[in-house]
């Protein structure tokens, strides 16, 4: 829904800059415009000044002390951000975190794209496929699927029975493994498509049919279609929901607290980099620490955004531009 | 206002004072489970039924989020005026001067004549009382007697016979008996608990008074190895199954092995989830040392917050909790066995076979233990996480039995000097 809104407010905008000549009223028109704009925007910006720069200042301060929470903090300069490379949990945490981020990411999105294109074919009964598709999304972060995931990739789970059906035997728990546990989390990950695809099925939408129309004519074949005319017209919708979904993925933090008990084990092969902030902050009363960490996370998906974005250039295809 | 005012002439020790307006509202917060919560305010309504002034409110908080949220409170400057304390964070929040000096109000408000001296001196630090505690508990092992019967292995009459050697030869017995799939002991290797029961037994402490390590490599490699080979035999339970098992059912409820590693409190949860019959027992001692290793540990105390408004309500309801005859009755041995002698027999004479066997053990380790003076440096709690961490990397094949001692050891030192400077 509000990939939509972002593209019809591109719209005029990029309609106003191919007009050379500003009209006085229009400018007027447009401050209006501002105002209102902003209006609708008050209440998220009440909650952001008050309840959410606050912490995020006071953590950037935090980040250059020592704190314990029980006591008042120390300054200690940068020795929370040079301790972070002679730690080896925190190492751990990175490596962790970005292998989640690489693998997720693409396997998500992937299946949300296929679900999209699936339901997007004129189906009765859209509205209700799309809800049955949402549900993980909603119940992914809930203590019963830290069970119900026990349950499939445990010793006895539903995985290692298929695999015993066909023959492979004693592949052991995939959670209490620190080679698999990572990979399990993965595919809870992907499990969780519905909120990728229900922006993909918008943008899909707005697609217009005539261009299929017009390469069926010419010979176009589905796979042709889909590669040609789906894909890149789809750009901007991809490039919106890999941003999105690369942030979340970096912030991570329910999957593994509930499927670990909050531990980040089997030797650390869980320990996502938020996990690490929460047990560092919270288990041991190293805030100041914890904060470090949030900023350097920080700096992290800040990177990766300007990639994205860098990169977005080469391949993203905005329909009014050419 | 007017409360306060009050509350400063009530500070004369002289309890007996009650606010004519408006009532005392006191926070009191704790762990446990939700038989301890039915307890708990069972105890606080016997309490106000003979105040009506005092408005307690008790709330029940799971360990995880306790410390969190407890910590996040003190410096938000919201303390309770009522916590349940324990012994790994006590050193930690007298040295930030959090928790109320409790030996101002003995004997005259809080009574503690025949109160057990071990384990109140749990609850002191540099001889003042900061915390008492509400219950004595060990660190031992739950065993299934149903499975015992059917393997027909039975527990040693003497508690000095029963070293970790024979242990071995015991678990092994059970798991040959038993079959495939069931293995005589749970894997202990990465409980700080035991390793420390371990330590002890050779007449050292995990840490030094000053907060440093008071183990050797050689203790923890030895300890590690120990298991390895009850894993290699068979003796005790494999890592794939009990890593799928840790997250929600212990090996023994789950019905795969027939010993456990438990602080001996928790057995009534541990048998309220089985139909087989659970009975304990001290942990396994090593052969020739005539130190159990095991000791007499308050498994939770009551302390009170130092900035309470409060404090002559406060102590009042803690001298309430210790040695009101009603309340004695109510509590029973939920947070452990009471250290007060008239609190042990008024409720001798209403346990059950499994509770006595539990009071008399703690009393027969009492007797014959040796006495944590220590108490846990505030790194104890990181220590802990990383034995698991480290036995984890021993577990899957990351690490070789030297790395893991070596590693253990460095990290650990790295960890307290942390908290030292």
């Amino acid at each position: 829904m509000s990939i939509v809104q972002a593209q019809s407010d591109q719209a005029p905008v990029r309609a106003e800059k191919s007009l050379p000549k500003k009209r006085k009223s229009a400018a007027r028109q447009n401050v209006k415009e501002y105002l209102v704009g902003y209006l609708f925007l008050l209440p998220w910006f009440i909650g952001l000044f008050a309840l959410t720069l606050g912490p995020i200042v006071g953590s950037l301060y935090l980040s250059f002390t020592s704190y314990d929470i029980l006591s008042a903090p120390q300054w200690i300069g940068i020795r929370n951000f040079i301790d972070m490379f002679f730690d080896m949990h925190f190492l751990n945490a990175i490596y962790v975190t970005i292998l989640y981020v690489v693998l997720s990411v693409p396997l998500k999105l992937a299946v949300a794209l296929l679900i999209a294109v699936a339901l997007n074919r004129g189906l009765r009964g859209l509205a209700l496929y799309r809800s049955i598709y949402y549900i993980p999304s909603l119940v992914g972060g809930s203590v019963a699927i830290a069970i119900l995931w026990q349950q499939i990739f445990g010793g006895d789970g539903i995985v290692n029975q298929g695999l015993s059906l066909i023959g492979i035997h004693g592949m052991g728990s995939w959670i209490a493994n620190p080679d698999t546990a990572i990979y399990t989390l993965v595919i809870l990950s992907a499990w969780q498509f519905g909120s990728p695809m229900l922006i993909f099925l918008a943008g899909l939408r707005q697609i217009s049919q005539e261009m299929y129309e017009a390469a069926s004519i010419d010979g176009a074949g589905r796979a042709s279609k889909f590669f040609r005319i789906t894909l890149p017209l789809l750009s901007p919708v991809i490039f919106f929901n890999l941003i999105m979904q690369v942030i979340a993925a970096f912030q991570a933090f329910t999957p593994a607290f509930i499927v670990s008990s909050g531990n980040g084990g089997p030797y650390d092969s869980t320990l996502f980099y938020t996990l690490y902030i929460y047990q560092q902050g919270f288990g041991y009363y190293h805030m100041g620490y914890a904060s470090a960490m949030a900023w350097a996370l920080l700096m992290v998906i800040a990177l990766f955004t300007a990639i994205s974005f860098l990169s977005s250039r080469y391949w993203v295809f905005y329909q009014d531009e050419r | 206002m007017s409360i306060g005012a009050l509350n400063l002439a009530a500070c004369s020790g002289d309890t007996a004072t009650i606010p004519t307006n408006g009532t005392v509202p006191l926070q009191f917060t704790y762990w446990g489970s939700t038989v301890r919560a039915q307890l708990t305010n069972n105890v606080v309504q016997l309490y106000q039924k003979g105040r009506p002034h005092t408005q307690i409110s008790a709330q029940l908080i799971d360990f995880a989020s306790y410390w969190p949220k407890l910590a996040t409170q003190v410096s938000g400057g919201g303390a309770p005026d009522l916590l349940q304390m324990d012994m790994r964070y006590v050193d930690l929040y007298v040295k930030k001067g959090l928790l109320l000096n409790l030996s101002r109000f003995t004997p005259q408000s809080i009574d503690l004549h025949d109160f057990n001296p071990v384990l109140l001196s749990q609850g002191k630090v540099k001889n003042t009382i900061y915390g008492i505690p509400l219950g004595a508990n060990f660190s031992g092992i739950f065993y299934d007697q149903t499975m015992l019967e059917k393997a027909n292995v039975p527990l040693p009459a003497q508690v000095h016979d029963w070293t970790w050697d024979q242990y071995v030869e015991y678990s092994l017995a059970i798991a040959r008996a038993l079959g495939p799939g069931v293995y005589g002991s749970d894997d202990a290797s990465g409980n700080i608990l035991f390793l420390e029961i371990f330590v002890r037994q050779r007449g050292k402490e995990l840490y030094t008074s000053d907060g440093r390590r008071g183990f050797a490599k050689q203790d923890i490699q030895d300890w590690l190895t120990y298991w390895i080979n009850m894993r290699k035999i068979g003796a005790c339970i494999p890592p794939n199954i009990s890593g799928d098992l840790n997250n929600s059912t212990n090996p023994l409820i789950a019905g795969k092995v027939a010993i456990t590693f438990q602080p001996s409190n928790t057995i009534k949860s541990y048998q309220s989830s089985t139909p087989h019959t659970i009975g304990m027992y001290i942990a396994p001692t090593t052969a020739g040392l005539k130190d159990p290793g095991t000791y007499l540990k308050a498994s939770q105390l009551v302390s009170a917050s130092a900035t309470t408004k409060y404090y002559s309500e406060a102590v009042s309801f803690i001298n309430f909790l210790l040695n009101d005859t009603s309340a004695i009755k109510v509590l029973g041995i939920e947070r452990g066995i009471p250290g007060s002698a008239r609190a042990q027999n008024l409720l001798k004479p209403a346990l059950s076979a499994s509770d006595l066997t539990q009071l008399n053990l703690v009393d027969q380790i009492s007797a014959m233990s040796r006495p944590k003076v220590v108490l846990d440096p505030p790194g104890a709690g990181e220590v802990e996480s990383l034995l698991a961490f480290v036995n984890q990397g021993l577990l899957y094949g990351k690490l070789t039995i030297a790395e893991a001692a070596e590693n253990f050891v460095t990290q650990t030192d790295k960890i307290l000097e942390r908290v030292i400077a």
